[in-house]
């Protein structure tokens, strides 16, 4: 009887020998790894040892040196294709002062095409519907580290890139988060996560990478 | 979330998107005809006052330049068109090199760039402002030049033809290096180098040299003609790499717009040379770091001299300035020309006290650096009057009726204006505003904008009024005497506002 062959699938994101560097000061370097779907890497590391500045390279910032692969081609963040299969929450997002908590996400959703009742099953999810027509200024942070998560899941992804986004929520927020993490990675999406919650690493990832050891 | 993306309807267009925005937007509008016709009446009034000021002033010096006998003048008259249209040149290049030239706001660029909405659609307003601001920029200036010489009608339409050719493939250039670092670089180091050029032609025509170019009517149009054309093809390739833009490419541009233009409302100059500063050590990231020197104020006087001799490119600025100076003393300026003298002086020194502007307006680094006041303000200031005295010294050397007393009265009226403008108490926000036809405003915010160069002007007014040495030594001595008095006093009291009421309150209570 003849064994039938596993084909693991290609992974998803390829990093091989990345360096990033601020001037002289090297940030990290000789950096390789790669993502599949279904899968969830965690990056751990002290303050400063490049996490967010590797996950901002995964995104389309160019690295030092070194290459950054997605689905088999060079990252290219003005590709659509890229923008329409990944999504980010990483820290710094800023907002309209002038729309709704709720048009943010609606903006969000139509762009990816996803029907608008998306954008309140969304707000729903994340706990912040009751904010729903309040404008971003007026928002607490963990509101609005709420809403920065509901921009990942107001739309379709196949990969998700994370910054700590475990800051600012609420216990209740934290296990509904890595709950949501767990059904999209079955669900086949790749996630790359930089997180200090050891409760949400062991949660969600399935493989590790540790800067500045 | 699952392997497929496929969207459940279609993606839409630019078009639609910036339509949808745009709708939202306005249902959000809380304001009545009665006060947007209010605004707009108060902003062409302001718009209409400031375009009746600076035409005067061209008109007077055009005047001036036309009726103006001196061969100097002459030479000046019609060379300045040419050393304009270099230095607008220079300019518009490390402008676009330096933001751009295509940009987009922060909120833009988080959640409409980075759907899969196609991106050149909805960058291309962007680009189109970029090429309309670069063109109005390289015809107006050296347009305006023009207008003082003798050359025909004919002549300046080939000319500003020919210039706004210019500006398109400048722009063009700029949109086409955006992506690439060194590519940027090198179109802000041609800018650069065009205003170095500019410098000299300027410092060759104040000497009263002069080049007599004589080009064939018919062979100019040509030329022009052809730079329009080149330009406009430049421009349509140009237009079709802006979908290859990335958010990295453009965000950052748009930033430093924000950031100037927020500066620029809250009437503070300062702060647009602080947001440049901030945006130019953000993308150098780090550099080799220098030990300090000394101790005590000491230490603090070399710190500032090290921190003045990083910034080498500002010798450039220096040199310019001297020459626009030995420029208007060609043109026959008389004894107006030590007023010109220090306002240009004085822009052109005022970054060098940037870290004591900084200092003054944070009580948590005074108190950190642990330096009596007085000692502070001093060891901060002397390395930028240093500066001017030097800049000083060069600019009355080459003035020829100027003597030693016109370099001192320089140095002291340039240096107190660099240090009232960099110590004086900024804008509080904190407390009750005051109505004017502007809106609202916090006390001081208008006067914010003149202090420093009132300081300038005042310092350097006997001497263009041609009073004796004595009373010009004097006058800019007690100028300088009052901007440090007034310079210690306004790191008086800076608790909010709420607090000193409570406090006043409480001690009115207690007597």
């Amino acid at each position: 009887m003849s064994r039938k062959s596993k084909k693991t699938p290609p992974p998803l994101v390829s990093v091989d020998d990345l360096q990033h560097a601020y001037g002289h000061r090297v940030v990290f370097d000789h950096v390789t790894f790669h993502v599949r779907a279904g899968r969830c890497l965690v990056l751990r590391g002290p303050n400063g040892s490049g996490k967010t500045t590797l996950l901002r390279c995964l995104v389309g910032d160019p690295p030092t040196s070194g290459t950054v692969s997605y689905d088999g081609r060079r990252v290219d963040e003005s590709d659509p294709r890229f923008r329409a299969d990944v999504a980010t929450v990483l820290g710094d997002l800023d907002f309209f002062p002038d729309l709704t908590v709720l048009e943010h996400l609606d903006l969000l959703a139509r762009a990816h095409g996803q029907p608008p009742d998306r954008a309140e099953a969304v707000l729903e999810a994340v706990g912040i519907a009751a904010v729903r027509d309040q404008f971003p200024g007026t928002l607490s942070s963990g509101q609005r580290q709420r809403l920065a998560l509901a921009t990942a899941f107001v739309r379709p992804y196949r990969l998700l890139v994370l910054d700590e986004p475990e800051q600012r929520l609420d216990t209740d927020g934290q296990e509904w988060l890595a709950n949501r993490l767990l059904d999209d990675k079955r669900g086949g999406a790749a996630i790359v996560m930089a997180t200090h919650d050891p409760d949400l690493a062991a949660a969600v990832g399935d493989d590790v990478l540790e800067l500045g050891a | 979330m699952t392997t497929s993306v496929a969207p459940a309807q279609p993606v839409p267009s630019p078009r639609a998107m910036r339509r949808r925005l745009t709708r939202v937007r306005r249902a959000h509008a809380n304001r009545t005809w009665l006060q947007v016709a209010e605004d707009a009446y108060v902003a062409i009034f302001s718009l209409l006052m400031l375009g009746v000021v600076v035409g005067a002033a061209i008109a007077q010096v055009h005047h001036e330049l036309l009726g103006c006998p001196t061969a100097g003048c002459g030479v000046v008259r019609e060379e300045l068109p040419v050393v304009a249209a270099v230095g607008t040149v220079g300019v518009v290049l490390r402008a676009l090199a330096s933001i751009g030239p295509v940009v987009s706001d922060a909120a833009f660029g988080q959640w409409v760039l980075a759907t899969p909405v196609a991106r050149g659609g909805l960058l291309r307003r962007a680009f189109a402002a970029a090429v309309g601001v670069a063109v109005v920029t390289t015809v107006a200036l050296p347009g305006l030049a023009m207008t003082g010489t003798t050359a025909s009608a004919a002549t300046v339409v080939t000319v500003l033809v020919g210039a706004a050719g210019v500006g398109l493939l400048a722009t063009a250039a700029a949109t086409a290096a955006q992506p690439h670092p060194g590519a940027r670089r090198t179109v802000a180091v041609v800018g650069d180098l065009l205003l170095a050029v500019a410098v000299v032609l300027a410092a060759a025509v104040a000497l009263g040299w002069s080049w007599q170019v004589s080009v064939e009517r018919s062979s100019a149009s040509l030329v022009a003609g052809g730079l329009v054309v080149l330009g406009l093809v430049a421009v349509v390739l140009a237009s079709t790499r802006v979908s290859r833009l990335t958010r990295a490419d453009v965000q950052p541009g748009g930033a430093l717009v924000a950031g100037l233009s927020g500066a620029a409302y809250g009437l503070d100059p300062s702060l647009v040379g602080e947001v440049l500063t901030a945006r130019r050590y953000r993308l150098l990231g780090a550099r080799r770091s220098w030990r300090g020197i000394g101790r005590g104020f000491g230490a603090v006087v070399a710190r500032e001299a090290m921190r003045l001799g990083r910034s080498p490119r500002r010798v450039l600025a220096l040199a310019a300035a001297a020459v626009v100076v030995e420029l208007g003393a060609a043109t026959g300026l008389g004894s107006v020309t030590t007023l010109l003298a220090v306002v240009v002086g004085y822009a052109a020194t005022r970054w060098t006290t940037a870290s004591l502007r900084i200092v003054w307006r944070s009580p948590g680094l005074r108190r950190a650096l642990g330096i009596d006041d007085m000692a502070l303000l001093v060891g901060l200031a002397v390395p930028g009057v240093v500066v001017c005295a030097l800049w000083a010294a060069g600019v009355t050397a080459l003035l020829p009726d100027a003597s030693v007393v016109t370099g001192i009265v320089l140095t002291v009226a340039i240096g107190s204006g660099i240090v009232r403008s960099a110590a004086s108490a900024p804008p509080r926000f904190d407390g009750p505003l005051v109505t004017s036809p502007m809106g609202a405003l916090p006390p001081g915010a208008v006067g914010a904008v003149v202090r420093g160069p009132d300081a300038t002007v005042l310092a350097a007014i006997a001497p263009t009024l041609g009073a004796p040495t004595g009373w010009s030594l004097a006058l800019a001595a007690l100028v300088a005497a009052w901007v440090l008095w007034r310079a210690l006093a306004a790191v008086g009291d800076t608790r909010p506002y709420s607090e000193r009421v409570l406090e006043a309150a409480r001690e009115k209570r207690e007597s």
